[in-house]
C-alpha cells in the first residue's frame, strides 16, 4: 500500500526557561493511504507533540526539530518555509482539535471561516463556493445550512461546532486529516454521532486519519492499526485486533487491564502503580521500568525495538527470540 | 430499610434566571426538574446524563452549595434546605465533596499538611498534636509517604493531587460524599487506581457515594443503583446491573449503545439519536425527549409522563410503560 506519511526518527526538543526537554525521542511510523491510525498515550506522551510537528505548527521560538525526517507523499516537509508550508495545510493535510470553541474565530460567520480554505488553496467562484460550502455541510449531518453560514460560532452547540471543525478540515479534500482528540469534550450520544461521520467521511474520499486519544474504546471502534506512546517514544505499534488481543509490551497491557470491564463489577481494578514521570525525571534505560511489573535487569539498559508477528515493540522482554530482526532505523 | 435512609431528595427543583438579550426580561432555566431518590447507608449510587442534564446541580444542591428553589433534602431525618449557619455547618461535616478538577480544588498556597488539617480545625476537633496524627494516618491510607506533608499541590501529580482532595473529604468520616466526575480528568493508568482508593476507603469508613459521572464504564463499575438524568429531569432509575441488562426508557437505551466497544471483535447495535440535547431555556413539550425518540407517540409530545414502577426498585418516566 502507498504510504502517505513517513515519520521516521522524529526527535523534538524544547527549550525551557528551566533547561532543555526533549518530548520528542526518535519516533517512526508510516500512515498508509485511506487507514485509520490510531496513536495512543497519556499525558506528557509526546503524541500531540509528534502531530503538530507534522503540521508543522511547533511554536518556531522554544520548539527545534532535532533529528529525523517527515516525508508527505514523498517530499521530506520538515525544512519547508511557511509559505510553502501554508499552501500543504488545509488543502493536503488538515487537523481538527479537542476544543471546538477555542479553534473557530468567534468573530467571523461560519460561511466566512469555510470559505477561506477554499479562497486559498483554490480558484473557485463565489457561487461555485457557496454551494461546495453547504454541500460539505450537508455532509457533515448539518441541517440548517442556508441559516448555519450567517451564524457565529457562539450559536451553535459543542457537536455542531465540532461538526462545523471537520467540515473546515476536510472542504479541500485533504489526503490526510490529523485528529487530536476530537471526541473527548463531547457527550457519548455525540461522541458516538461524530465517529460515525468520521468513518463514512474516510471511505468516501479514502482519506487517511490520524487519530489521537486516550480511550481506547474509541481506537476499537475506528482504527486499523495503533501506535502506543511513552514518555517520549513509541512502545508498540500492531494492527487494531492483535492490539486489542494480544497486547506486547507491559504498558500496553496494563493499559488494557485497566479498563473496567462488564463481568468484574465492584472487584479491584488492575491498576499500573505510581505515576508517568516528567520528562526531566526519567528513569535509566527502558523509561517504563519503574513502573514495570516484568522489569528485570537489564531494563537498565535502553530497550531494542523488536518486530514479533508483525507487531512492533519496545521491550527487553522479547529480544531473546527475534534477535537481529530489529525495525529499522 | 428506612433506618438504613442516609439521604431522601423530594421533589426537588432547581431553576436560575438568565438573562436573554438587553431588554427581554429574564428566563426561567429548569436545572433540575422535580427529582426524588433516596440513597442508604454504604451503598453508591450514580448519577449519569449528559452535559447541561442537570446531574452537577443536583449533587451541588444535596450539599447545599446552592439553594434548591423547592422541594425536600431529607438528611438524616432532617430538612437540611431550611438550615443556615451554625447548624448547616454541623451537616457539611457529615456530608464531604469530592470536585472534578485536582488541580482547581486546592489551595496552591498551601502545604498538604495545612489542607488536610483545615477540616478538622474548621470543625474544632481534635488538639493540634491529635490532627496531625490523624492526617498522617489518613496519607498512610491514601498511599502517599509522610514526606508529602510539607509539599505544596503543584509539586504533586493529577493523581496524587485527587488523593488529597479524597482525603480531605474523607478525614472527618462524613456519613455521604458526593463526588462529582472525581476520575474524569485523570490519565488511564491513574484512573483504576483512583478507583481503587474509592472502593477501599467506602470499605474501610463505611462511606456512601452519589457518584456524579458521564464515563459509563466507570459507573457501571462502582455503582449499586443508577439514576439517569435527562434535561433536568429524571428519566430511569434501576439497579446497576439491570439497568444495563434491560434499559426502559428509549434514552437509557441510546445512552447506552453509545459506550464505545472493549474489543475490535464486539459488536453492537448503536441506536443513534438525532440531534442534540435541547436548551434547557426552551424545553420541547411533554416529554423533553420526545424529538429525539424513536419510539416517540402522538401523546409524548402533549403530556409530560409520569413515574411508572415497574418493580419495586426499577423506576422510568416514560409513556410506554404508563
Amino acid at each position: 500500500m502507498k504510504n502517505i506519511l513517513d515519520v521516521s526518527n522524529l526527535e523534538v526538543k524544547f527549550q525551557t526557561r528551566r533547561g532543555g526537554v526533549q518530548p520528542l525521542r526518535g519516533v517512526s511510523f508510516r500512515v498508509h493511504e485511506g487507514e485509520t491510525l490510531g496513536i495512543v498515550g497519556e499525558s506528557g506522551c509526546g503524541k500531540s507533540v509528534t502531530l503538530l510537528s507534522v503540521m508543522g505548527l511547533l511554536p518556531n521560538d522554544m520548539a527545534e526539530i532535532s533529528k529525523g525526517k517527515v516525508l508527505f507523499e514523498d517530499q521530506e516537509i520538515t525544512h519547508l518555509k511557511e509559505h510553502e508550508r501554508r499552501k500543504l495545510r488545509g488543502s493536503k493535510m488538515s487537523m481538527i482539535f479537542q476544543e471546538p470553541m477555542t479553534s473557530l474565530n468567534p468573530v467571523f460567520t461560519i460561511g466566512d471561516q469555510l470559505s477561506q480554505p477554499l479562497r486559498k488553496h483554490t480558484k473557485l467562484g463565489k457561487k461555485e463556493m457557496k454551494k461546495r460550502i453547504i454541500d460539505m455541510l450537508k455532509l457533515v449531518g448539518i441541517s440548517r445550512t442556508e441559516e448555519i453560514i450567517h451564524q457565529y460560532p457562539h450559536q451553535l452547540s459543542g457537536g455542531m461546532r465540532q461538526r462545523v471543525m471537520i467540515c473546515l478540515a476536510i472542504i479541500c479534500e485533504p489526503q490526510l486529516l490529523i485528529a487530536d482528540e476530537p471526541t473527548t469534550a463531547l457527550d457519548v450520544t455525540i461522541q458516538a454521532q461524530i465517529l460515525d461521520l468520521l468513518k463514512k467521511i474516510k471511505q468516501k474520499n479514502n482519506m487517511s486519519i490520524i487519530f489521537i486519544t486516550h480511550d481506547l474504546g474509541v481506537v476499537a471502534e475506528l482504527c486499523d492499526r495503533v501506535i502506543v506512546m511513552y514518555t517520549g517514544q513509541i512502545v508498540e505499534e500492531a494492527d487494531v485486533r492483535t492490539f486489542f488481543n494480544s497486547p506486547k509490551h507491559p504498558y500496553s497491557k496494563g493499559l488494557l487491564a485497566s479498563m473496567p470491564k462488564e463481568d468484574e463489577r465492584k472487584q479491584k481494578l488492575y491498576a499500573i502503580k505510581g505515576n508517568v514521570p516528567g520528562l526531566n525525571e526519567l528513569p535509566l534505560g527502558c523509561s517504563f521500568s519503574n513502573r514495570c511489573p516484568m522489569a528485570f535487569d537489564r531494563c537498565k539498559m535502553s530497550p531494542p525495538v523488536v518486530k514479533v508477528d508483525g507487531q512492533i515493540c519496545r521491550c527487553w522482554l522479547y529480544a531473546e527470540q527475534k534477535v537481529g530482526e530489529q525495525h529499522g532505523e | 430499610m428506612e433506618n438504613d435512609r442516609v439521604l431522601q431528595v423530594v421533589n426537588l427543583k432547581k431553576y436560575y434566571t438568565v438573562n436573554d438579550g438587553w431588554f427581554s426580561s429574564g428566563q426561567r432555566v429548569k436545572a433540575v426538574d422535580d427529582v426524588s431518590f433516596s440513597i442508604y447507608k454504604g451503598e453508591t449510587v450514580g448519577l449519569v446524563g449528559e452535559s447541561g442534564c442537570g446531574k452537577s446541580t443536583t449533587g451541588r444542591t444535596v450539599l447545599q452549595l446552592s439553594q434548591p428553589t423547592s422541594g425536600k433534602i431529607i438528611f438524616e431525618g432532617t430538612d437540611i434546605s431550611k438550615l443556615k449557619g451554625q447548624e448547616l455547618r454541623q451537616i457539611r461535616r457529615r456530608i464531604q465533596m469530592i470536585f472534578q478538577d485536582p488541580y482547581a480544588s486546592l489551595d496552591p498556597h498551601k502545604t498538604i499538611q495545612q489542607i488536610l488539617t483545615e477540616p478538622l480545625h474548621v470543625h474544632h476537633l481534635y488538639d493540634k498534636k491529635k490532627r496531625i496524627e490523624k492526617v498522617r494516618k489518613m496519607l498512610k491510607t491514601i498511599g502517599l509517604t509522610d514526606t508529602y506533608l510539607t509539599r505544596y499541590p503543584n509539586e504533586l501529580s493529577g493523581g496524587q493531587r485527587q488523593r488529597i482532595a479524597i482525603a480531605r473529604a474523607v478525614i472527618l468520616h462524613p456519613l455521604l460524599i458526593v463526588a462529582d466526575e472525581p476520575v474524569s480528568a485523570l490519565d488511564v493508568s491513574v484512573q483504576a487506581q483512583v478507583i481503587n482508593l474509592l472502593m477501599h476507603l467506602q470499605h474501610e469508613f463505611q462511606l456512601t457515594y452519589l457518584f456524579i459521572s458521564h464515563d459509563l464504564n466507570v459507573v457501571r463499575h462502582i455503582t449499586d443503583r443508577i439514576i439517569v438524568m435527562y434535561l433536568g429531569k429524571m428519566v430511569e432509575a434501576a439497579p446497576t446491573e439491570e439497568l444495563f441488562r434491560d434499559p426502559k426508557h428509549p434514552y437509557t437505551r441510546a445512552l447506552l449503545s453509545a459506550i464505545p466497544i472493549r474489543n475490535p471483535d464486539e459488536h453492537t447495535d448503536r441506536i443513534v439519536l438525532n440531534g442534540e440535547v435541547p436548551s434547557p431555556v426552551y424545553p420541547p413539550s411533554g416529554c423533553p425527549f420526545h424529538e429525539r425518540c424513536p419510539n416517540a407517540m402522538d401523546i409524548c409530545s402533549k403530556a409530560a409522563p409520569r413515574q411508572v414502577n415497574l418493580s419495586e426498585k426499577h423506576k422510568t418516566i416514560c409513556h410506554l410503560y404508563s
